[in-house]
């Protein structure tokens, strides 16, 4: 076993990983989520959230009145979602299902209103990446929308340097005390719009290096 | 990888390194050739991708968020849920004809192959536990020995594992030397590295129950051996109490985990907290599987699966009853491969 000790910090990984990004996207991933819902949910929506974590943004969107799907590819931050779900009196209005982006494909067409991930593409391969998005623009209603937070480099050299040395003092931080890292997405607009989708909003913050995104569907690519 | 990649992946070993996932050519695959599934850490793939040099075939790296194998099969990343992402996603069944992908053996404690067939159509099988036995096991037709079951904790292991698990228990303390007493980085550097040589190349000669005792033990002989060579030349019985207590805190630092990461046994700084109750111990501990497995009799119908998933050689031959054994209980460190894989559910944690 290379190592033991290890293995026991990943497990408890998951309970840590919120204050991680939270500090890490210098607050931004929290308060992202809450704008995507105050923005973009109404009640009776039905919503997509690509790689739920430990259930946030399904807990507020669902407080709206929406029928939340939430997937996430780890067993450790789907049980916390539970328990986040358990304590609350949502439970029926959230569906959680233990996949990856793989999965969408069993998503039925034409389904869904609003599809939001947070901190989830920069995690993703690029084969990924498009992956979800194809199915994405898929599994949308006509006019439906996709909502994505992320990570992403500044484009300018400037931004880059600035960003990189604010950054690595939090990483440092971060990593010893939550065990959580983030990378950027790169190019992560131009893909959205090769998928098929008409970018509405694309907000650029924390000196160019936290990207949020609203895109619509297309009905003709 | 480039040199320096490598160098920042192995001396930093704690940590994750991922590298990108997809399906990887090697050699000159064909619609036919076999599919291998790996992990996306950085050394694990160059492992890999090395022992399969001159084959023709396919390297499906899925991701494993940058973590080994064995550590991320257990610590519930690298699932079979992975292993579908990179298969779907890779168009896998658009490249080959047939439908079968060789697992890495060590995978076993996060995997369900079920899941995998209903999902993608993919058939999967355990391969060995070393890339090194890769190409042996493809060329006797996917067959293995018992040795490519089991994982070798053999002094090629324990050499790589000195290095490499060490530095960064190395790292930190010849830093503070470096900046506030200079003067002991080179003492500190030799007895260190000694240290670290002795428990690891040797912990199987070291007499002594845990990791904690066979470092003890090594270095009060260390500490005799230093008093009587000194006597002998100078006359002087000891060196002094200053030398005597750092040489068994550095032997302790170096033996931290000797047990768990050189021969596969209790980890001892695990083992200590759970005795004192200790579940929890900041963010860097916490206690999830940890206990005996235990077989439920009825239940097993002898189907020797866990035999054969076990890395450590924990089970023997069927009983009288056709039921599993316990040969080898101690080489067991609760790794849950075979709790994971029992078609009958018959094994737990207790």
């Amino acid at each position: 076993m290379s190592s033991y000790v290890f293995m026991k910090i990943l497990e408890s990984q998951p309970r840590r990983y919120d204050t991680g990004v939270a500090w890490l996207s210098f607050g931004q991933a929290p308060r992202v989520k809450r704008r995507i819902v105050d923005d973009l949910v109404g009640p009776g929506m039905t919503v997509v959230d690509i790689g739920c974590g430990t259930g946030t943004l399904a807990l507020m969107a669902a407080a709206k009145g929406a029928r939340v799907i939430g997937f996430d590819v780890s067993p450790g931050m789907l049980a916390v979602a539970r328990r986040k779900i358990d304590t609350s009196d949502l439970g029926s209005l959230i569906e959680l299902r233990e996949m990856g982006v793989s999965g969408m494909d069993h998503m039925a067409d034409d389904s869904i209103d609003l599809i939001a991930s947070t901190l989830v593409f920069s995690e993703l391969s690029p084969d990924e990446q498009r992956y979800a998005l194809r199915h994405a623009r898929r599994v949308l209603k006509s006019g439906g929308r996709i909502a994505l937070a992320d990570e992403v480099r500044p484009r300018t050299t400037g931004g880059r340097l600035l960003h990189g040395a604010l950054r690595l003092p939090m990483v440092i931080a971060t990593y010893v005390l939550t065990q959580t890292s983030t990378r950027a997405v790169e190019g992560l607009e131009e893909k959205v719009e090769e998928a098929g989708f008409q970018i509405e909003r694309a907000e650029r913050t924390s000196f160019g290096s936290f990207l949020y995104l609203v895109a619509t569907k297309r009905d003709h690519r | 990888m480039n040199l320096y990649g490598w160098l920042i992946a192995y001396l930093f070993r704690w940590f994750p390194h991922a590298v990108s996932t997809g399906l990887r050519k090697i050699g000159n695959p064909g619609r036919t050739s076999p599919v291998l599934v790996t992990a996306n850490f950085s050394l694990t793939v160059e492992r890999v991708v090395r022992a399969l040099e001159g084959l023709d075939l396919w390297l499906l790296v899925a991701n494993s968020e940058g973590i080994n194998v064995w550590c991320a099969a257990d610590g519930g990343i690298f699932t079979e849920q992975r292993i579908i992402d990179a298969i779907k996603v890779s168009d896998l069944a658009e490249k080959v004809t047939h439908r079968e992908v060789i697992l890495p053996a060590l995978s076993a404690p996060g995997v369900d192959r079920d899941a995998i067939k209903n999902e993608t159509g993919f058939h999967s099988r355990f391969g060995p536990v070393h890339a090194a036995d890769i190409p042996a096991y493809l060329a006797a037709g996917k067959r293995k020995t018992d040795g490519m079951r089991r994982f070798r904790f053999d002094l090629r292991h324990r050499l790589d594992m000195l290095v490499s698990m060490n530095f960064v228990m190395y790292l930190p303390v010849v830093v503070v030397l470096a900046v506030f007493w200079p003067g002991f980085v080179a003492g500190f550097t030799l007895l260190f590295w000694g240290a670290a040589a002795l428990l690891y190349l040797f912990v199987n000669l070291i007499p002594g129950r845990t990791g904690w005792a066979q470092a003890l033990f090594a270095a009060t002989v260390v500490v005799l051996a230093w008093a009587g060579g000194s006597w002998a030349v100078a006359g002087e019985p000891l060196p002094g109490a200053g030398w005597i207590g750092a040489t068994y805190g550095v032997f302790l630092l170096a033996g931290l985990d000797v047990a768990g990461i050189a021969t596969g046994r209790k980890s001892d700084p695990e083992q200590i907290l759970l005795r004192l109750g200790i579940r929890n111990l900041g963010t860097i501990f916490n206690a999830k599987d940890h206990g005996e497995i235990t077989l439920d009799r009825p239940t097993c119908k002898g189907c020797r699966t866990c035999y054969y998933v076990c890395p450590t050689g924990v089970y023997g031959p069927l009983d009288s009853d056709h039921k599993t054994t316990f040969a080898n209980p101690d080489a067991c460190f609760t790794c849950v491969a075979c709790v994971k894989q029992c078609p009958e559910h018959a094994l737990s944690v207790q």
